[in-house]
């Protein structure tokens, strides 16, 4: 295993062995709820939509509840300035070494807003904002990423609740050591697994 | 920059090095498009990049395979595409689904369209989508279509395209897009979206498909700089794959670099294509050609090789097996090398899984309100999920038999019904997930029944594979599917080849792949076997009626496609394959090939005739025969047509054996060839007999004569060269046996509204009418012009062929077909027919047609023994004729039967002429000096009051004989087969030891032991079937110990501890427990403990694939068993279970007459000779009302009296079979009165004992 995601470094930080059935051994079962899946399509739509494509056709056969939804994100104000977004559903991949071993963080950035210098990491969030963001493994490894990505620290992440449309700003902080809380996260995992 | 290179020249490690150096120079990680074949190799590339790149920021990879680029640009561009979709529905997505969605929709649009006069519907659906995946691969559009339409003259076009165009229309309309479809629209996304490459770097350049290179000839303007690496030998992925070969040369005006080592091993890999391209054979020192008998053998050995190299040191991941044939048997073998080894197999069934089964049973249960499981299943939800304990397991599975067969009680009522907290909460649980759509339902009952660990790592990988499956139908047809409709379409799931989610190998594994596999995973090892080379499958025929993967290649060019383009342009791809295969072996590579597949048919041969040992053995087993005088002009056979009349145990098979190796020293008619020597046997057996003799003579000869039945003969030339298909037969026909025949021809009869005892009737006029080659307009009976069409309707549709079929199709094709004619009659050199006195009227159409050219027949056989004529097709009129108008050798001394006997046997001959003039041709046994047994007192005729007289006096006749000359063998021979079964008992009772010769399946003791367990298992409170079976263990020798047990059983439970004391019971149990897994699997188990002998085992795998068939179409363990029982006391044609050769038995042998030919022993009695069972006037002869009817059905009827007067003539020639079994003594006795239904009946004796009275 050499290659982690925020939501892989969650796991291995609550529950050792949950993280080695799942991403090891793949002993887990697959299964998507309605939630998830609805969470996917409005993803897909703001990408669509950043993107430039006509979404009209296909806004009109989504569930009325979604429609209203993504209506009502879209006036947000955020998408004012369409043209801002550079990326949208973008991967990122990073290459990091700790005590001789590389690892891998990867992921994907839901948009990024780009305003002269600074960075918008914008993450689409189906239901609630995390609860501490700042210390949240997901805002570790997206600013963290982010700030080797863009070779700048004047970067932020930004939740965004689509349900409430609200929105939680956590910007790159110095004395944040990022790396370091990764990898006392990957620490936790039995040195036989790392290759 | 093209680099030439093979799998051993680090291409891809030059390829990521050019990757860097692009990045180095400025070009942005997401400008460049990495290309490779596979899934697996795409991972391999991605990792060798993140290895290499320095820490910090990787970029965006864009590395795919060839199907992954296309189903990238569809996920990236839907909403262009939904945008110019037709109909007003949209989805956010595509649904990128599996073939098993698409196939379903399929299915339906071919119901639209009328293939009218199509004749394989089941087939349909597969020629379709190959035709429809080179069409999409090769990108081809209407145009290009229509030429290859007008090359091919395809009668089917039109409606293909109708099919194909409907199928494309409603998988948009519900945008379900599997991996070809995603292909289908590519061309339309890379031309309207924005190119986003600069630089290309293709890895698998030869195994390029030309949707993906039409692509780069797009882009290619755009393009700074494309790295492509290829080899020029490579392509393995040719035909139907769709892999083309694309000059990169003139793509890029460059000159390729070399970059391919200068190796030993890439010589021989050159050499190897060579000689396949050139039909040479090919031989060097690692390459070790074994050829074995039976494939069971050339398994043992492999694993036994195995075995031997990991025990020297070789790591298990040094080791690789390439078969086309990876069954169950394979499997369960592969077992006993105790490593690891992973199948890397094509595709398989998502349900072959027992816990997938099992959890798509429980579906059925929460889902179903009144469902019956199986309680074989019901068994596995007990012990598997529920947990329940063995004994609790059973006992609640055999109440619920009985509740299920006497009350048809449903299994949830039943269970409701039981104490038990396990079982209480799994009902309350099945309640629950009720509401849920089924995708969701599985999660939960995995979650809650499912242990997550290790030992059940491949199941939940099955598991989510099942999950996907069903969340591909729910997405795509949203609540249009009845979860009972979508369970049953799942129970009925392949796991298709998805190219783009596959498995990951292990590292320390054997590997078990195909071919195809193999070369696609660039799997590198030291030792390399390459298994069943003889068998056709090697060489995989690539085109069927509505699909022809050559003509269809986007870089077709000619007008026309002959039979031998595809001979070329197949064994070219073989050469590709092979050349590659021994680029992944580093030290050694075993080349293995069998004569006899696992059901002991023969292998035609295939990839096993380009190779061959270095040195080259010759080892003269057959002891140099000095042939008598009458046999001598056999021998000095030089060409012409001979008849060889040979009279019974004057050596007939010596001396035939002996010509055939003379014919293949070559000294008697130059250069002749094995293959161009055919050699037609009426059984089986003796094809067998004949091929292991000349094996045993020379080793290594790769290629036998062609020696088989006619049959076996037919459905060669049927076979060979895809020559079906100028039958208009499409590819997947199969073969019935009588079983499967007799079941349809029964519906037929019964649907015609007639009784189905009449069943009987119609096979045999079915029979005859299909070998008189008249036409059906002739006959005069119009029900069996209903019924004979009904039955050849449903065997049209479904494609099947019955025996008489391939006799009288291969005979329309080389009449009708010069091209095949050419062939088979260049071929065939010389023809030796054995037996000829049974051969069908077919048969010697098919021997003149054969022997046309070189006119170099041989037929040997005895007039006087032919005895199938009056149930079968064979006509003895033919051979007497042959034997009249050529050179006729006569083989009339015979050193088998002592003088008495030879005296009575032409005495018969003699005294026929009173009644039966025609019966015999005036051949006259001679002995041979000095050689024949002495005994004075011969023959002994005898005809007792009571039947009870002659048994008894036969039995103390045998214990006499037992005691004086105890290694003596002795027959008893019979009229039918209903008295074989009735002597068999009344020897039981009197403790004599014997074996029944018959054709019965039950003959077989692997099939009878297997049976035993089965039934155990069916029903393990059925006392008289569990004393069966136990009796069936002791008869194999087995528990011989135990024998109380079956005293025992009469008064306890058979499942109580009570019995724990003998072993039998702990075996039985182990069994019954082990049947929650696959019940074929148990078959290996079984014959595996208790049959040690490899041709045993041998016999193990066909009745596996008795019970499969059978499996397939009754899906479940109690109909299978059923079945099993009810086929058991019938013959079988298509399972040749493999014999012991001759082997000394102590016990008696009790068979029909008919059976006995060929046989001899030192004693025979033939009980039983009254003027019923053996008529010798015509008076005698009764006919059956069956043979009236048959006969009346006839296009040519016969009236009754020449009827009867041919059975009279059978019946002398029968007798004389009988007599001529006898070395040194013989009884012929018959009673004067016997019990019929307990009524004392007196019948007349039969006319041979006043034959006795003419001495």
């Amino acid at each position: 295993m050499n290659t982690f995601s925020a939501n892989s470094l969650k796991v291995l930080d609550e529950n050792v062995e949950n993280f080695i059935n799942r991403y090891i051994l793949q002993l887990d079962f697959l299964n998507k709820n309605e939630s998830a899946k609805r969470g996917e399509r409005l993803h897909a739509m703001i990408s669509y939509y950043i993107k430039g494509f006509d979404i009209t056709k296909i806004k009109s056969n989504m569930p009325k509840i979604e429609q209203e939804l993504l209506e009502k994100v879209l006036r947000d104000e955020i998408f004012k300035n369409k043209e801002k977004f550079i990326k949208s559903e973008e991967n990122f991949l990073v290459k990091c070494t700790h005590k001789g071993y590389n690892f891998y963080l990867t992921g994907r950035f839901d948009a990024i807003f780009q305003d002269k210098d600074n960075y918008i990491i914008y993450d689409w969030k189906s239901k609630n904002i995390p609860k501490s963001p700042e210390c949240d493994l997901q805002s570790i490894v997206y600013l963290y990423c982010g700030s080797k990505i863009f070779k700048t620290q004047n970067i932020s992440i930004c939740y965004y609740s689509l349900e409430k449309t609200e929105f939680l700003t956590v910007n790159f902080s110095k004395e944040n050591n990022y790396f370091e809380s990764i990898t006392k996260v990957i620490d936790k995992l039995p040195k036989k697994y790392l290759t | 920059m093209i680099f030439y290179s093979t799998i051993n020249s680090n291409k891809t490690d030059i390829l990521v090095e050019k990757f860097f150096n692009l990045v180095n120079l400025g070009a942005k990680p997401e400008e460049i498009l990495v290309l490779v074949q596979n899934g697996r190799k795409k991972k391999n590339f991605t990792e060798k990049i993140k290895n290499k790149s320095q820490t910090g920021n990787i970029g965006n990879l864009n590395v795919f395979s060839f199907f992954g680029l296309t189903r990238n640009f569809l996920e990236k561009n839907w909403a262009l595409v939904e945008n110019n979709i037709k109909n007003p529905n949209s989805t956010v997505f595509a649904h990128l689904c599996g073939l098993e969605v698409s196939q379903y929709i399929f299915k339906n649009c071919i119901k639209e369209v009328e293939f009218k006069g199509y004749n394989s519907k089941v087939n349909l659906l597969h020629q379709l989508l190959r035709r429809y995946s080179l069409i999409v691969q090769n990108a081809l559009n209407q145009d290009e279509i229509k030429k290859r339409e007008k090359v091919l003259n395809e009668s089917y076009a039109n409606e293909a395209r109708e099919a194909i165009n409907l199928y494309k229309l409603k998988t948009l309309e519900f945008r379900a897009f599997d991996y070809l479809r995603q292909v289908n629209i590519f061309e339309y996304l890379y031309k309207n979206t924005k190119n986003p490459y600069r630089y290309v770097i293709l890895d698998d350049g030869d195994e390029i498909t030309p949707v993906v290179f039409e692509y780069l000839k797009y882009i290619k303007d755009e393009i700074r700089e494309f790295f492509i690496a290829q080899d020029p030998l490579g392509s393995s992925r040719l035909g139907y794959l769709s892999a083309t070969i694309v000059d990169f040369e003139k793509f890029l005006e460059q000159k390729p670099i070399d970059l391919r080592e200068n190796s030993e091993k890439l010589k021989i890999a050159k050499r190897v294509f060579d000689c396949v391209k050139n039909k040479k054979v090919f031989c060097e020192k690692n390459t070790i050609v074994k050829s074995f008998i039976r494939r069971d053998e050339m398994i043992f050995n492999t694993v036994e090789e195995i075995k031997t190299l990991i025990k020297n040191g070789v790591k298990p991941s040094d080791i690789a097996v390439v078969t086309p044939l990876t069954d169950d048997y394979l499997r369960f073998c592969f077992k006993k090398i105790k490593q690891d080894v992973f199948f890397l197999s094509g595709s398989e069934k998502l349900n072959q899984n027992p816990l997938v089964s099992t959890v798509i049973e429980i579906l059925k249960l929460a889902n179903i309100v009144d469902t019956y499981l199986s309680p074989f299943v019901l068994k596995s939800i007990f012990i598997e999920i529920l947990k329940l304990t063995p004994s609790e397991a059973i006992e609640l599975t055999q109440l619920y038999r009985e509740a299920n067969y006497l009350y048809r009680k449903p299994v949830k009522e039943f269970l409701k019904e039981q104490k038990n907290e396990k079982i209480g909460d799994f009902l309350e649980f099945c309640e629950k997930i009720k509401e849920q759509n089924l995708s969701g339902q599985l999660f939960e009952i995995c979650n809650k029944y499912v242990e997550k660990n290790i030992e059940n790592q491949s199941s939940i990988l099955k598991l989510n594979k099942l999950a996907k499956q069903i969340n591909d139908f729910e997405e795509v047809f949203e609540n249009g599917f009845e979860k009972i409709n979508l369970i049953e379409q799942l129970q009925n799931t392949i796991i298709s080849e998805n190219p783009l989610s596959e498995d990951e190998i292990p590292q320390s594994s054997i590997i078990v792949a195909s071919a195809q596999k193999l070369i696609d995973n660039e799997i590198n090892v030291k030792h390399l076997f390459l298994l069943d080379c003889s068998n056709s499958d090697w060489i995989k025929q690539d085109i069927g009626m509505l699909y022809n993967s050559w003509v269809f290649q986007k870089n077709w060019n000619k007008s026309t496609f002959e039979p031998n383009d595809n001979l070329e342009l197949t064994l070219d791809r073989t050469a590709r394959i092979l050349y590659k295969l021994f680029l992944c072996s580093d030290e050694k590579i075993y080349v293995y090939s069998s004569i006899y597949d696992t059901l002991g048919v023969e292998n035609f041969g295939a990839t096993d005739k380009f190779f061959k040992s270095e040195q080259n053995i010759k080892t003269n087993l057959a002891k140099k025969i000095t042939p008598r005088d009458d046999q001598r002009p056999v021998l000095e056979y030089k060409s012409g047509k001979m008849a060889v009349s040979a009279v019974a145990g004057s050596g007939k098979t010596t001396i035939m054996l002996a010509l055939i190796l003379k014919l293949l020293e070559g000294d008697v008619i130059e250069n002749l060839k094995s293959e161009n020597i055919f050699v037609l046997t009426f059984m089986e057996s003796a094809a067998r007999n004949f091929r292991e003799r000349i094996k045993q003579n020379y080793p290594n000869m790769v290629e036998l004569p062609q020696i088989s039945t006619i049959h076996g003969l037919a459905l060669k030339i049927l076979k060979e060269n895809n020559n079906y298909a100028f039958l208009n037969i499409d590819n997947d026909f199969e073969i019935i046996d009588e079983i499967k025949r007799r079941e349809l021809i029964m519906t037929s009869v019964v649907n015609s509204g007639l009784d189905y005892d009449k069943t009987e009737l119609y096979e045999r006029a079915i029979s005859d009418f299909k070998n008189s080659l008249v036409q059906l307009e002739k006959v005069k009976s119009p029900s069996f012009k209903r019924i004979y069409s009904s039955y050849n309707n449903f065997m049209k549709e479904n494609n099947f062929l019955d025996y008489d079929d391939l006799l009288t199709y291969a005979l329309k094709l080389l009449k009708s077909n010069s091209d095949v004619r050419n062939y088979y009659q260049n071929m065939c050199r010389v023809i030796i027919e054995d037996e000829a006195q049974d051969s069908s009227p077919i048969q010697q159409e098919l021997i003149t047609v054969l022997g046309e050219k070189y006119g170099n027949i041989i037929r040997c056989g005895d007039v006087n023994q032919a005895i199938t004529a009056t149930f079968s097709n064979s006509d003895v009129r033919g051979f007497k004729k042959f034997i009249k108008e050529n050179y006729n050798v006569e083989m009339n001394k015979s050193q088998r039967c002592g003088l008495k006997i030879i005296e009575l046997a032409n005495k018969t001959i003699d005294e026929a002429h009173k009644f039966a003039p025609e019966a015999f041709l005036n051949i006259k046994m001679q002995p041979v000096e000095g050689k024949n047994p002495t005994n004075t007192d011969g023959v002994e005729f005898k005809v007792f009051e009571k039947s009870e007289d002659e048994k008894n006096y036969i039995v103390s006749e045998i214990k006499k004989i037992k005691n004086e000359h105890p290694d003596k063998s002795i027959g008893i021979l019979l009229r039918s087969n209903w008295q074989v079964l009735k002597w068999g008992e009344f020897l039981e009772g009197k403790n004599i030891k014997y074996e029944k010769t018959t054709d019965t399946l039950n003959n077989n003791a692997v099939f009878r032991v297997v049976l035993a367990v089965f039934n155990f298992i069916n029903d393990t409170r059925n006392k008289k079937n569990i004393k069966k079976s136990i009796e069936t263990m002791l008869e194999i020798e087995q528990y011989q110990d135990e024998r109380e047990i079956l005293v025992e059983i009469e008064e306890k439970d058979f499942l109580c501890d009570y019995f724990s004391k003998y072993s039998l019971w702990w075996d039985l149990r182990y069994f019954l427990l082990k049947s929650t897994t696959n019940p074929l699997e148990l078959i290996f188990e079984i014959g595996d403990y208790y049959f040690k002998n490899t041709l045993e085992f041998a016999n193990i795998s066909m009745v596996y694939s008795i019970a499969e068939k059978i499996l397939k179409s009754y899906n479940s363990f109690e109909e299978m068993t059923n079945r099993l029982n009810e086929i058991s006391e019938r013959a079988n044609k298509s399972v040749k279970f493999f014999t012991k050769d001759e082997e000394k038995t102590d016990a008696i042998r009790i068979m029909t007459m008919h059976k006995a030919k060929g046989d001899e022993f030192d004693f025979v009695f033939i009980p039983e000779l009254n003027s019923e069972n053996m008529g010798l006037k015509l008076d005698d002869i009764k006919l059956k009302k069956n043979t009236e009817l048959i006969e009346s059905l006839k296009p040519n009827p016969k009236d009754s009296e020449t009827l009867k007067q041919e059975i009279l003539e059978e019946n002398y020639r029968l007798l004389y079979v009988g007599i001529t079994r006898a070395k040194t003594k013989l009884l012929l006795s018959c009673a004067k009165t016997y019990k019929i239904f307990k009524k004392e009946k007196s019948i007349e004796p039969s006319e041979i004992f006043n034959i006795k009275e003419a001495r």
